[in-house]
């Protein structure tokens, strides 16, 4: 079940400037501009109970129960025009996706990733017929941990190995152009990786308990690590 | 230099292995072997219009139960290059190279084809780094042949090619994340075009699924 609504307000300035929205009278909203796409962040002090600091970028705003899930918005082209023009204020649309099964459509997702690293947990060395070794156990344990971080606004994690034995976690949403991808070389060492739109893309390597993974994880996939 | 017989050697079987993309790369740069015919018995060197073929038979490239197809798949085009077969293949050609994707050694689990993406030369070709000055090209299409998996002794598919990485490293990106926008650029435009398994060629590769599943494609041990 899908609906749209809209909101409007005045927002900045600049690129990179910030401005707080209105959007609802239980919460407030941070407005980034970045390249022009805008960013938003949803404080947990939110009536709202959203599940933590969002970033509206690629995905869909969800909303079940008087919970928010993420929202992702961009400004529209007449107010990319009039900012980058040089107007001190803007007004913006922002237009708002609810889907009402996203949560439940998330659940079932993430169990048959997990259901597909399992079965690939039982392979063992030359599973491809072509040489490849068998899958790290702890990397796939990594994983299969990891994807409990995923949440409703994330697309639907694709679980799958590589022929050095590491395990893989792809989001990809072909609609709003998003592509990342967590590779786990172990339990902790990963490989990120995001793709979005036009903009080029980002990678780390690294431990993943790092602060700079979690930097990484929050601003690019929007997860957040308990 | 590029010439005919030196490039022809970059592909001998050798010289294949996961580093073959970067070694183009090095030895022939620029794509400069795509104006010879590298393949053995190949039919020439490939067209910009051509259209080409790739299958997937590994439930770790592709979900059989959703159909998605993972990015990861298109990791042999920054190895040892992306397989592919022509739309000039006969259908014993394509029967040959889709077997040769099934084969699987004794006591494995039967392959199916899960997954046919069509896509045309020139979407590949066109394809550049624009982080590099001059927006050089990413990749290189060859019509490179390779040895048989199961009937070894027998001369290669001459419709098989190659879709090569070229492994050019903009200023502050490393290699890994270079492989991964290589497999995200293939991602992209190869799984946009995807074929109906059942009405390809009058269902020959469905025919060629029940052949699998009854176990016509096993590996011999040597």
């Amino acid at each position: 079940v899908t609906e749209t609504t809209s909101i409007e307000s005045t927002i900045p300035q600049k690129p990179g400037g910030t401005a707080l929205l209105p959007l609802l009278a239980t919460g407030h909203y941070d407005v980034t501009f970045a390249e022009w796409d805008v960013t938003l962040r949803v404080p947990m002090s939110t009536a709202l109970n959203a599940a933590s600091s969002l970033r509206a970028c690629s995905f869909l705003p969800t909303v079940k129960d008087a919970r928010l899930f993420c929202t992702a918005a961009k400004p529209d082209t007449t107010t990319n025009q009039l900012i980058s023009s040089g107007a001190q204020t803007a007004s913006v649309n922002l237009s708002f996706l609810f889907d009402l099964e996203a949560p439940s459509k998330q659940s079932s997702a993430t169990e048959h990733a997990i259901a597909r690293f399992k079965t690939f947990a039982t392979y063992g060395d030359d599973w491809d017929d072509r040489g490849a070794r068998a899958p790290n156990q702890e990397a796939i344990d990594g994983a299969m941990q990891f994807l409990s971080n995923l949440q409703p606004w994330h697309p639907a994690p694709f679980a799958t190995i590589d022929r050095e034995g590491n395990a893989i976690i792809e989001l990809n949403d072909a609609s709003t152009n998003y592509f990342s991808s967590i590779v786990f070389n172990s339990a902790t060492h990963v490989e990120l990786y995001a793709h979005r739109g036009d903009r080029p893309s980002a990678f780390f390597e690294g431990d993943v308990r790092s602060n700079d993974a979690r930097h990484f994880l929050s601003v690019e996939m929007q997860i957040s690590l308990p | 230099m590029a010439d005919c017989e030196s490039c022809k050697g970059a592909f001998a079987p050798e010289r294949v292995n996961d580093k073959l993309a970067r070694n183009l790369e090095s030895f022939f740069p620029n794509c400069a072997c795509e104006q010879f015919s590298v393949g053995t018995g190949s039919p020439g060197r490939i067209y910009d219009d051509e259209v080409l073929y790739r299958a997937f038979v590994d439930p770790t490239d592709v979900d059989p139960q959703t159909s998605d197809v993972s990015h990861s798949a298109f990791r042999w085009a920054h190895s040892n290059g992306l397989s592919v077969f022509r739309e000039c293949a006969s259908d014993d050609d394509v029967k040959t190279i889709v077997s040769e994707l099934l084969a699987a050694k004794p006591g494995k689990p039967a392959k199916t084809v899960l997954a046919l993406f069509r896509v045309r030369c020139r979407q590949i070709r066109s394809l550049t780094e624009n982080r590099i000055e001059g927006a050089p090209r990413m990749f290189c299409v060859y019509d490179q042949t390779v040895l048989r998996m199961v009937d070894m002794g027998l001369p290669p598919v001459p419709t098989h090619a190659g879709i090569f990485f070229r492994h050019l490293l903009p200023s502050g990106v490393v290699r890994k994340h270079l492989q991964k926008d290589c497999e995200t650029v293939l991602y992209k435009v190869i799984s946009a075009d995807r074929v109906d398994v059942a009405a390809f060629r009058g269902g020959l590769i469905v025919s060629l699924n029940e052949q699998s599943r009854a176990g016509a494609f096993v590996l011999q041990q040597h």
